[in-house]
């Protein structure tokens, strides 16, 4: 068996090398850019400014964030396994190395995506200034239990025949939890009521996925 | 009271065609199992 | 044999008791009736589910094809029962209060399962190849079954439209007559057993799918 790489080591360069191997391109991250604006750009030309309604647009920012994610972060393992790479990455990393490198990826990725989208969505939708600290806690957890379950179900799609849709269709049941906790979460800060508990839960969703998925990605690739 | 005759005459009766649906497939998969 | 057709009679009597004998629930007027089957649909539906991550948790141990067939089986019959649940809440909800969805906790509890069904039984049809099939599918419901306590958190908590669930509220009110709560639980009971009987003839069918496959390949591989 060639010695593998420690495991922080090999999780470090996955990550470099999905950085790199996206930068080469930018393909991706271009993609899910225009995907991003352009969901924000229909939603802004149809609703138009909704400074009062704190409760459409905490869930109109979620589900903008929501649908860029499921459009871009499904490839980061189908790419690999198209590309017949993923034996190869075995040899060097565990499974979970593979897969918390990955994760990190599609968190720097999605945040990338966030940068953009959500000031452009706080300026078009002409939102109230939002409490910067309960927002950015809420964006942040949010956006990593996205990136957590997003990664653990995309490792799973890799290997079956569906795509795009079934992506979505697989991730969704998990995000629901998710997705109510985070539109709560950023309409109390509108409101000016506290989303200490909403907040409590994301983290708690957050680090449970990531530990179930700590168990399980072992199990993912077994041939 | 004629309602709820008629609801409880087209439960048994979905009930009925159901158990036999299943009663025919216990049968069939019983015997194939014997094979 | 003669244990199911005692199942075909207890089912057939008590609806007959539940329809004709038990009284009405002064709230909920004609429409008690629905709750003899609506209910009951709901606790098939949990217990199908818990029996399917059961048995994904028990593969994912031990390997056993056995056990992915139950995981399937139960997935399937779980979506049946969800779908019948979640009709007949829906229809109930109409006659109740005028409108066919809420998204109060229990429609959202509900749907949430639907969805839970039928992304399981989506990702299973789309992976070839029995082994990875039964692995993958494993996966996924461990990691539902992870989820699911957190929905239990947020749904209480959910914004209430027009009114609170009569069913969360009323249910201690419902259990009081001895009439309508003996005709209840009868077709619990009943239900569960008709959910036995449905799982053990599809794990079975699949087996004998399995073993018909297997000999049809015999004489191609002594062939070679």
């Amino acid at each position: 068996m060639p010695t593998r790489e420690s495991s922080s080591a090999a999780v470090w360069a996955i990550l470099r090398k999905e950085c790199r191997s996206e930068w080469r391109t930018r393909y991706g991250l271009n993609a899910a850019l225009l995907f991003a604006v352009t969901t924000l750009a229909a939603v802004s030309f149809a609703i138009g400014r909704l400074g009062d309604r704190s409760d459409v647009l905490a869930a109109l920012l979620w589900m903008v964030i929501l649908f860029a994610a499921l459009a871009s972060l499904s490839h980061a393992f189908v790419r690999e396994v198209e590309g017949h790479t993923l034996t190869m990455l075995r040899l060097i990393a565990s499974p979970t190395s593979i897969a918390l490198g990955k994760l990190l990826f599609n968190l720097l990725f999605l945040g990338l995506i966030e940068v953009v989208t959500v000031p452009l969505f706080l300026v078009l939708m002409a939102a109230p200034a939002p409490r910067w600290a309960p927002f950015l806690a809420t964006l942040a957890v949010g956006s990593t239990a996205l990136a957590v379950t997003s990664t653990l179900v995309g490792a799973l799609i890799a290997q079956s025949r569906g795509r795009g849709a079934l992506f979505a269709g697989v991730s969704f049941p998990l995000l629901m939890p998710l997705l109510l906790a985070a539109v709560r979460a950023t309409r109390a800060q509108w409101l000016g009521v506290s989303a200490a508990a909403e907040l409590r839960l994301l983290a708690a969703y957050a680090l449970a996925l990531l530990a179930a998925g700590l168990l399980l990605y072992d199990h993912l690739w077994e041939d | 009271m004629n309602a709820n005759f008629v609801v409880a005459g087209v439960a048994l009766l979905v009930w009925g065609m159901v158990f036999f649906y299943l009663a025919r497939l216990e049968r069939r998969v019983r015997e194939l199992e014997k094979r | 044999m003669i244990a199911r057709w005692l199942l075909f009679l207890w089912i057939a009597a008590w609806t007959v008791i539940a329809l004709l004998w038990a009284p009405l629930v002064p709230l909920l007027g004609a429409t008690t009736r629905v709750l003899y089957f609506h209910i009951p649909s709901a606790w098939i539906t949990v217990l199908a589910l818990a029996w399917s991550m059961g048995h994904s948790l028990a593969y994912l141990r031990r390997r056993r094809i056995e056990h992915d067939d139950h995981a399937a089986a139960a997935a399937e019959l779980g979506l049946v029962f969800c779908i019948a649940a979640t009709i007949t809440g829906s229809l109930w909800a109409k006659a109740m209060w005028g409108s066919y969805w809420n998204w109060d906790p229990r429609e959202t509890s509900i749907f949430y399962l639907l969805l839970i069904y039928g992304a399981y039984l989506a990702l299973r049809g789309s992976i070839d190849g029995e082994e990875r099939r039964a692995r993958l599918s494993a996966i996924y419901s461990a990691v539902a079954f992870v989820t699911v306590p957190f929905l239990m958190f947020i749904v209480p908590r959910l914004y209430f439209t027009l009114h609170p669930d009569p069913l969360i509220n009323t249910h201690g009110k419902i259990e009081m007559d001895p009439r309508i709560r003996i005709c209840f639980y009868a077709m619990l009971i009943g239900f569960t057993g008709l959910f036995a009987w449905m799982q053990s003839l599809r794990v079975r069918v699949t087996r004998l799918a399995r073993r018909f496959e297997a000999a049809a390949a015999e004489p191609a591989r002594r062939a070679v």
